[in-house]
Order: C-alpha cells, then structure tokens, then sequence
C-alpha cells in the first residue's frame, strides 16, 4: 500500500473533524448539501458498473481501479458519517439546564457517540490498508453491518431525544409570543381588530393549540426517557421490561412513535402561528401597521 | 374795528333754528354703541358657520384619535405580531424537523450505496432507490 493513499485517507478524514458541519443550514441548504454528498457517493458507485462493464481494459487493470473506485466511496461514506457523528454530539452539547435524568442521558449518549471514534480509527486503519478489490468489498460488508447494528440505531435514539428537546424550546417559545400577544388583547380590542368578544376566541384557539403542541411533546419526552433509560442504564439481566411492556401494548414506546408525536406537535405549533399571522394580517389593515 | 365787534355781540340766531337745533341735540346718542360680546358671538356664528365648523372639528379630532391609536397600539402589536418575525420564529422550528428527517434519509441512501459498495445484490426497492438518487443527481 503506497503511502500517498493512506495520507490522502487521514487527511480527508482529519478535514471532516476541522470543518464541523453543515447542519446549520437551511433545510433547503441541508439536504442540498445531502444531495451533494450522497451524489458524491453515487455517482462513484457508478464508476465500478462502469469498470466492470469495460470491456477494453484486462482484468487485472478492472481489478485496480474498481479498487480505488471502491476506496473512493468507503472513504466518501466514512467522511458523512463521521460528520453525521460530530454534529450530532454538537447538538447534544447544546442543550444546558436539562432536568438530572435527561442530562444524565444526554451525557451518556454523547459518551456511546465519542465510542463510535474506535469504529472509526479501524475502518480508517483498514481503508488504508485495501489492496484489492475483494478486500474493498468485505470493508463495505462491515461497515455497513457496523452501521446496521450499532449506527443507526443509537442515531435514531438521539435524534427522537433531539428532536423532543427542540420541539420544547420551540413550545416555551410560542407560549412567551402568546403571553405578548395576550398582554395587548385591550389593545386589539380598542383597535377593533376582531369584532367585539371574537378576540378572546381567537387567543383561545391559539392558546389550545399551543397546549395540544405541549401535551403531544411531552407524550414523546416521556416515551424516549422511558426508551432511553432502559437502553443505557437498564441493559443488564434477561429481562427488558420495555420490550416485554411494547408486546401487549396498544402504544409502542419506539423512537419512530417519539417522531411522530413530535411531529404532530409541531403541526399544531404551525397551526397556532397561523394564527398570529391571520391577527398580525388584520392589524396591518385595520391600524395601517407595516 | 371796535363798532364791528360791538355789533357782532348782539347777533343771535333766529328762534326756530334755536329750537330745531335743540331736538336734534337732544335725540342724538350720548356715547357711541358698543354691541354686548354676546351679541356679537350670536352675529358671527350663523346657522352655516356653526355646522361647517362642528364638522371640521369631528373630522379632526376623529384623525386625531386615530393617529394616537395607531401610535400607541402599534409598536407593541407591531413588535408582538410582526409577520417577518413569526415567519423566522415558525421557520426554526420547522429546520429542526427537517434535520430529523435528514437523519432518515441519510441512513437509507447510504446502507444502499454501502451494499453496491460491498458488490452485494440488491433489492428491487434498492435499486429503485439507487435510479432515484442518480435522476436527482442528473437533474
């Protein structure tokens, strides 16, 4: 193995850990950069069809370059999983003055993510090392079981966590733009924005949507504490009293049911804003506001 | 000299221009009329006047209240309710979702191209999702 490949391999790698990431973008920006990097990905994967299917080129000249076009792309997925890694650590870290249990998790899940850095050195390590194509192909293999069985799973685990903790930033949020609103009702009263008695109504609504954003989320808090707890603290003995509890139980307690409770929080956080666009909307109209 | 002036002494008007002089001193005015203020409001405001400038007077104090409604409303509506800042606000928490959903994806595409990677066979559904990305990336 030559020495240049194996410095290009740590270098691309030691560039991923400098630049961060990208996840303070847009989401058009984030999945444009996804787009990007899948694409990357992808259109190397093309690349060894088409060795493969050069008839021109000896097998032992196929053999060398669908090396390095493998190569190519282990080292493309390891980049956007190591940035995956990082941002997600980042994430956690920003959240402070959590109650003692959640930050209890949110400490042992960044631990469990400094631990996938080992994976990391030994997929590096034996990147470096390929020098064939077959030995290329078994790296694929594990890694992706790697992915299959220990990434993916604690990803999607922090993701609900995050996912939960930001959804209730954004409740505590829209409750402050609403104790605001609500603070100048007289105000929208005098203004005559609403029809007399229909602007309690209308805070109302906003109000029931805020508290049904807040009672869904915390359906979610509870069930990733509840996954969480028994993933990192309870681990030993036969029994998984989550596990056993999801058997018979009409609600499972899963990260995919923890998204979706966030996510029909949300739904009804979009739905209160509405809201105060509509008043914002009439009080333009009504008192020349610009 | 002297004789004239004597006679001029004893010069006197005739009776009746005495008498006709006297009742026209008499009827005159004693001092110049002074109108009471009064009076002179009630000479001033006629019926026209009096409506015209009551409803100058509505239409300004109308404006005018407006104005202040507007001017002490406005700024805590305005920064409580600014559609820009709502927009941003709404906007936030949506880039959160999206970068869960991120995650979602993300764990798909690259189990498939860890699969071509590896020169295993792949699914119907992975090749599928394989076309899908390669038409995203020709586009």
């Amino acid at each position: 193995m030559n020495l240049l490949s194996k410095n290009r391999v740590k270098l691309s790698i030691a560039a991923v850990f400098i630049t961060g990431l990208f996840f303070n973008l847009s989401p058009a920006s984030a999945q444009e950069l996804l787009k990007n990097t899948l694409g990357e990905i992808y259109g190397k994967i093309e690349k060894i069809d088409k060795i493969q299917e050069n008839q021109i080129l000896s097998n032992e000249e196929k053999d060398i370059q669908e090396t390095e076009a493998r190569k190519d792309a282990l080292l493309k997925i390891l980049e956007i999983t190591i940035s995956e890694n990082n941002d997600l650590k980042d994430k956690l870290e920003s959240f402070n003055n959590l109650p003692e249990n959640e930050q209890k998790i949110k400490e042992a899940l960044i631990k469990s993510l400094e631990e996938n850095l080992s994976a990391y050195q030994v997929i590096e390590n034996r990147l470096a090392e390929i020098e064939t194509a077959i030995q290329a192909k078994q790296l694929a293999s594990d890694f992706k079981n790697w992915r299959a069985l220990v990434y993916n799973p604690k990803t999607e685990k922090i993701t609900a966590f995050i996912s939960v903790l930001r959804q209730k930033e954004a409740v505590e949020t829209a409750k402050g733009r609403l104790q605001n609103i609500e603070k100048n009702i007289e105000k929208i009263e005098t203004a005559k924005i609403f029809k007399k008695g229909d602007s309690e109504e209308i805070l109302k609504k906003a109000a029931d949507g805020i508290e049904n954003a807040e009672i869904m989320n915390d359906k979610a808090e509870k069930m990733i504490v509840e996954i969480l707890n028994q993933e990192l603290f309870q681990k030993n003995g036969f029994l998984n009293k989550l596990a056993i509890k999801n058997i018979f139980a009409k609600e499972k307690t899963t990260p995919t049911a923890v998204r979706q409770y966030v996510g029909d929080s949300l739904k009804q956080l979009q739905i209160t804003y509405q809201i105060f666009l509509d008043i914002s909307r009439l009080a333009k109209e009504k008192i020349g506001l610009k | 000299m002297e004789k004239i002036l004597k006679k001029f002494k004893k010069i006197e008007p005739k009776e009746e221009f005495k008498r006709r002089s006297l009742a026209i001193i008499l009827n005159a005015p004693q001092n110049e009329y002074q109108p009471k203020p009064l009076e002179y409001l009630g000479a001033f405001f006629t019926f026209q006047k009096t409506m015209g400038m009551t409803a100058v007077a509505a239409l300004l104090i109308i404006s005018g209240l407006s104005f202040l409604n507007s001017r002490l409303i406005g700024p805590s509506l305005v920064s409580n309710l600014n559609p820009q800042d709502l927009n941003k606000e709404m906007e936030s928490f949506n880039i959160q979702f999206s970068q869960i959903k991120y995650y979602e994806d993300s764990a798909k595409r690259i189990e498939v191209a860890l699969i071509k990677t590896s020169g295993e066979s792949t699914t119907k559904e992975q090749n599928e999702e394989i076309n899908k990305i390669l038409n995203e990336m020709a586009l």
